[in-house]
């Protein structure tokens, strides 16, 4: 299952444009499917995009399952960044308690 | 009763503070109900200053205050004429001060726009200007439009508005290009107070620089906008000050990466203005490559 994401929204720029991608990709993990999703086209996006369509998953999955069944493909240099930065500041917030 | 506000001879950042001083009382309302914007000592404003009297009208404005524009120049200064030109007096008195007024090339003019078309604008307006004066192609972009994109979903995710004004300004001599946006909600200081409790708005608005720091005003944001901004524009040789409250932020590159440092200000900004100062010498912009596939 391939998304290409400018099939779905204009931009990749708001929380809702997110939105609209986030239960696409939700439709598919709830069936334990894996989803390829396309960035071809798009030159940038914001961190509300991206918080908001993937790593808002990490509320329903944890990010070994989104890792292995989502796959980020067509990414240019900046798209990149903003995934690695949302998600590696996600997991600073999901960190599982430590028990002293 | 009026109060008149003098502009003063050189509006630029450094007057920010007695501008709102004058405008806005200790109480963080309007001095009066009706305010005289005194033009007559003008002889120098930049993208900034503009801006913030832009912000500040319309801050007015929504709070019912009666505005009143007193010129008193027989013979209009450069400045005045720059005003117009931006269609300053167009936009607030429906008639422009010579009926020719024309933008100029080293302008890309304020515009209030709403979240909703702050996308069309940088594709269509935006991008296309700075490519020529940086002489770059669009991909170059990519991160300082982000950087923009951030700053117009905070204005939707963190005030109690929708939009804010932008104002882009090329000074050829200096070689250098300024972006102020602006907008009147609430601000930073008071968004980051909610969330983590009382402290000073200078405190505040470092702390909300910090990457992963966020007032969570929507519930996926995650606190990446001020601290992607900071870096982005210190790594292509610029500068970023923000005024929200009563903090000011600034940010700069240093031998280090970053300096960042906030200071407590006299008088309240009404709302949150972010200028960026852009070196063109020594812009450099995103690295260039085919799309890939990311890795994990």
């Amino acid at each position: 299952m391939v998304i290409n994401v400018l099939n779905h929204v204009p931009f990749c720029f708001s929380t809702e444009q997110g939105d609209t991608i986030r239960a696409l990709v939700e439709e598919k993990l709830a069936y334990n499917e894996f989803v390829t999703v396309s960035f071809s086209g798009v030159s940038e996006v914001t961190s509300s995009f991206i918080n908001s369509a993937f790593v808002a998953l990490l509320n329903s999955y944890n990010i070994k399952f989104i890792k292995s069944h989502i796959r980020f493909v067509s990414v240019s240099k900046q798209v990149s960044d903003m995934l690695r930065r949302c998600f590696d500041n996600a997991q600073k917030e999901h960190l599982p308690p430590v028990v002293a | 009763m009026v109060k008149q506000v003098i502009l003063p001879p050189d509006f630029n950042e450094k007057e920010i503070a007695k501008f709102i001083h004058d405008v806005i009382g200790p109480d963080g309302f309007p001095r009066e109900s009706e305010i005289l914007f005194d033009f007559s000592k003008l002889r120098f404003v930049d993208g900034v200053g503009l801006t913030v009297l832009c912000n500040t009208i319309d801050w007015l404005m929504h709070k019912k205050i009666r505005c009143i524009f007193h010129i008193g120049q027989k013979y209009l200064n450069d400045y005045l004429v720059y005003m117009d030109d931006c269609g300053f007096f167009e936009k607030y008195t429906n008639t422009p001060l010579r009926p020719h007024r024309a933008v100029r090339d080293t302008t890309l003019p304020i515009k209030k726009i709403d979240h909703a078309h702050s996308q069309a604008w940088m594709d269509f307006h935006f991008t296309p200007w700075m490519c020529i004066k940086l002489n770059v192609n669009k991909n170059k972009l990519s991160s300082l439009k982000t950087c923009i994109n951030e700053i117009f979903n905070n204005i939707k995710d963190h005030s109690s508005f929708n939009e804010g004004f932008i104002h882009v300004q090329h000074y050829p001599r200096i070689n250098r290009i300024d972006i102020s946006i602006s907008d009147i909600g609430v601000g930073i200081p008071s968004n980051i107070k909610r969330k983590y409790g009382e402290m000073s708005d200078k405190d505040a608005i470092l702390k909300a620089s910090q990457e992963g720091v966020t007032s969570k005003s929507h519930p996926n944001n995650m606190g990446i906008g001020l601290d992607y901004l900071s870096v982005t524009v210190a790594s292509n040789g610029g500068r970023v000050s923000i005024h929200s409250g009563y903090g000011l932020y600034l940010c700069r590159p240093d031998r280090n990466g970053l300096d960042r440092e906030s200071f407590q200000m006299d008088a309240m900004y009404p709302g949150t203005l972010v200028d960026i100062q852009l070196p063109i010498e020594r812009f450099i912009g995103d690295e260039e490559g085919e799309e890939e596939e990311f890795e994990w």
